[in-house]
């Protein structure tokens, strides 16, 4: 992999944006890319860019740094990551701090990689790193197209650069003192096993240990679940039968029922006809033939008192009509004589005032005669007052006979007679004549019906075939309840055997699964058994070479060698003496610590730039020289070198100034406290 | 997610590293993809603090290695 370019924005020290161009040809000599700068012009943080724009913040602190996020380390890494957004760009308000890295691979896939690392309005990082991945497909700088998931950014990056190994390629000179300080056969340790993959290949073997003995103990299970669903199917067959059994007997009594049922209603035809058709109660019969007797016996009350007191109305209408006519004149009559007969005082007082000893006398007076005369006169006059008698009275009162009571009561049968009418009575006469008949009929139910005894028996018979055929569906309705309950129970038995097999099923996958996994298990066993010796070697002979090639011609350690088991280096003197570690110089380990990692970097065969960090700080002149001849230029296809102008300094560069590619200056102004990219080293 | 047909589906490993891999995987009976497959799971949720979903991965790894079980037989036959 080709680091192309790096774009930094607001990044610790880089105001603003800055673009740095990295790009080396994926072979040929020219493998270095030289950036200088005095301390505190920004080397580290370029350094911290490139590593935390390949794995992220997490990864960088945990691998690469060894800070396990407790205590002190917890705070350091706080108060980093809380110096990640440039001073000045968090005064002008901005609030992220950005790296972007431009990739290619062997097969010239293009890749952009940008991590955002969001700030708050006091500068504090907010704990949330935005990754974007994106194939650029070209060479170019934009990423913009096929963008992933976060996920799958992580993933992909990870294949790309794990983690794990990452600092055995991006290391400064404070590692290699650490390492040199440190025991470096922990460090060889822990680096195989990390650049083997074998922690991974240890946690896949766990991994399988799990599942195999997860399926084991479903695979073991079987064998219980097997004896369970015996058990539930010998249930199964016990409800099976109950179940046919309740239903033999609901057939039963289904049967019965409908044996009963025909009885009953057999009985009924029997009684039918034993009451000629009727289907009666000879009793009842009896009663509604007495009751419809009665019913006679008030209709022709009726039409007798409607005869006998309605005896007018056999009399013509017309006379009826005449006699109401003649009462009612006669009444008319009575009120005129009435009339009269209330007046006459008054007629003989107006006499009495004209003719009487009191009354004044004409002069001459009158004679008895003259008197006499004009008295019958005025009799004669007042009579003609009421003549002659208004019309309609009658000219005589031939019913006198009757009281005013009488003709009043006479009168209002007259009413009723020409109210009553002739079809009334053929009313009355019709509905007796109904009843007659239907008497006539009872009559002739009762005669079939005969005595009565066989009707009273079969009624008594279908009582209690009736009293049973209830009592049998009452037991058909129960056997069907219990029927069905157990038909639920049936089924429910049978959801717990199908799941029962079903799990036997997966039981029985459980234990070819767990045979897999035993083989997986087996398989990463020798795989690590393999690969461990062999790295082992090509460890060794890296580190051999390298460490030769780097060391002085005074150094004692002549050869190295592994620990067959845990790696350990053993330094060996030119007579094959085990020589101490801890008896070198701080110059010798340091030289050890670098090809130890030049080492575990070949060993690991990934393919990633190296980028180093003020590599030579404390070695001397000699060491140094070897180191800038012999493993930068063999570092990797890829080195950037980050250096002082004291550790890079004419001499060196010149060393390695065919194997340079490009080469830039970093230049911190402590006014604005800015880092600025120049191209081109130190000028010498 | 597999291959039936022996083909690698992912190059976690090294060529060299895979030629020991698929050699002790056809004599253990089991796909050396397929195995690859969990090395490169295992890889990706390794150092996190959440090993999220690896067992699932690896029962799916599983099921189709014993879906697939050409490559047990053919073990068997070759040993």
């Amino acid at each position: 992999m080709i680091l192309q370019q790096i774009r930094l924005e607001n990044f610790r020290s880089y105001f603003g944006t800055h673009t740095i161009d990295l790009a080396t040809k994926a072979s040929g000599p020219k493998n270095i890319v030289m950036i200088g700068g005095l301390n505190g012009a920004g080397k580290t943080s370029l350094h911290q860019a490139i590593v935390m724009g390949l794995v992220g913040e997490q990864a960088y602190f945990t691998f690469v740094r060894d800070l396990d996020r407790k205590g002190d380390a917890r705070q350091t890494i706080d108060r980093e990551l809380n110096s990640l957004l440039n001073r000045e760009a968090a005064a002008a308000g901005e609030r992220e701090a950005r790296v972007t890295l431009f990739l290619s691979d062997n097969d010239g896939e293009q890749l952009a990689v940008q991590r955002t690392w969001a700030f708050d309005a006091r500068g504090v990082y907010r704990g949330k790193e935005e990754l974007v991945v994106a194939r650029t497909g070209t060479a170019s700088s934009s990423a913009t197209d096929d963008e992933m998931t976060h996920k799958h950014f992580e993933d992909m990056l990870k294949s790309y650069v794990p983690p794990e190994v990452a600092k055995f390629f991006f290391f400064d000179g404070e590692d290699i003192q650490r390492i040199a300080r440190d025991n470096p056969g922990t460090a060889v340790g822990d680096g195989v096993d990390l650049l083997l993959g074998f922690h991974i290949l240890d946690g896949l073997a766990s991994d399988m240990d799990f599942l195999h003995e997860r399926y084991r103990k479903e695979a073991h299970k079987r064998s219980q679940q097997e004896i369970e669903l015996d058990k539930l199917r010998v249930v199964e067959k016990e409800l099976v039968t109950q179940r046919r059994q309740f239903e033999d007997e609901q057939q039963e009594l289904e049967e019965r029922v409908a044996a009963l049922r025909e009885e009953s209603r057999r009985l009924v035809e029997e009684l039918r006809e034993a009451v000629g058709g009727s289907g009666r109660d000879p009793r009842l019969v009896q009663d509604e033939l007495d009751q419809v007797n009665r019913e006679i016996q008030r209709a022709r009350d009726s039409i007798q008192a409607a005869v006998d007191q309605r005896i007018v109305s056999a009399l013509p209408g017309d006379l009826v009509h005449r006699l109401a006519r003649q009462l009612d004149a006669e009444d008319a009559r009575s009120q005129w004589e009435e009339g009269k007969r209330r007046v006459e005082p008054r007629r003989d007082r107006l006499i009495q005032q004209i003719f009487g000893e009191d009354a004044p006398q004409p002069t001459p007076p009158l004679d008895a005669a003259q008197s006499a005369f004009l008295q019958r006169r005025v009799c004669v006059e007042w009579d003609n007052l009421f003549n002659p008698p208004p019309a309609g009275i009658a000219t005589e009162r031939r019913h006198a006979y009757l009281s005013d009571e009488e003709r009043n009561q006479v009168r209002g049968r007259c009413a009723e007679v020409l109210r009553f009418g002739v079809l009334d009575l053929n009313r009355m006469i019709g509905e007796l004549d109904t009843l007659q008949r239907r008497a006539t009929d009872l009559r002739v139910t009762l005669d079939r019906i005969g005595d009565g005894e066989r009707a009273a028996k079969l009624v008594a018979q279908k009582g209690r075939i009736d009293k049973e055929l209830g009592e049998a569906e009452s037991d058909w309705a129960a056997k069907k309840r219990q029927s069905a309950a157990v038909a639920v129970d049936l089924k429910d038995l049978r959801k717990q055997i199908s799941n029962k097999e079903e799990e036997l099923d997966r039981s029985g996958a459980s234990a070819d699964r767990a045979d897999v996994a035993r083989r997986v298990r087996r398989a990463v066993e020798r795989y690590k058994e393999e690969l461990r010796p062999r790295k082992r070697d090509e460890l060794a002979r890296h580190l051999g070479d390298m460490y030769r090639h780097l060391a002085r011609k005074e150094d004692v350690v002549q050869r190295i060698e592994l620990d067959e088991r845990s790696f350990s280096p053993r330094l060996l003197d030119r007579r094959g003496n085990s020589i101490s570690l801890d008896s070198q110089s701080a110059g010798e380990r340091e030289i050890y610590a670098l090809a130890l990692l030049w080492a575990l970097a070949q060993t690991s065969k990934r393919d990633l730039p190296v980028v180093i960090d003020t590599p030579l700080a404390r070695l001397d002149s000699a060491h140094r020289s070897n180191i800038v001849k012999h493993y930068l230029p063999e570092a990797g296809r890829q080195v950037i070198v980050l250096s002082t102008d004291t550790e890079i300094d004419r001499h060196y560069h010149e060393l390695i100034e065919d194997h340079i590619a490009k080469s830039f200056r970093l230049e911190f102004n402590p006014l604005t406290e800015r880092t600025t990219v120049a191209d081109g080293y130190f000028k010498f | 997610m597999g291959s039936a047909d022996g083909k690698r589906i992912v190059r976690y490993l090294p060529d060299d590293d895979w030629a020991v891999l698929a050699r002790v995987c056809k004599e253990a009976g089991v796909r050396p993809e397929v195995v690859e497959q969990m090395i490169a799971a295992e890889g990706k949720v390794f150092g996190m603090g959440r090993r999220h979903g690896i067992h699932e991965t690896l029962e799916t790894l599983l099921a189709e290695a014993l879906n697939d079980g050409s490559t047990r037989q053919d073990a068997e036959s070759d040993q």
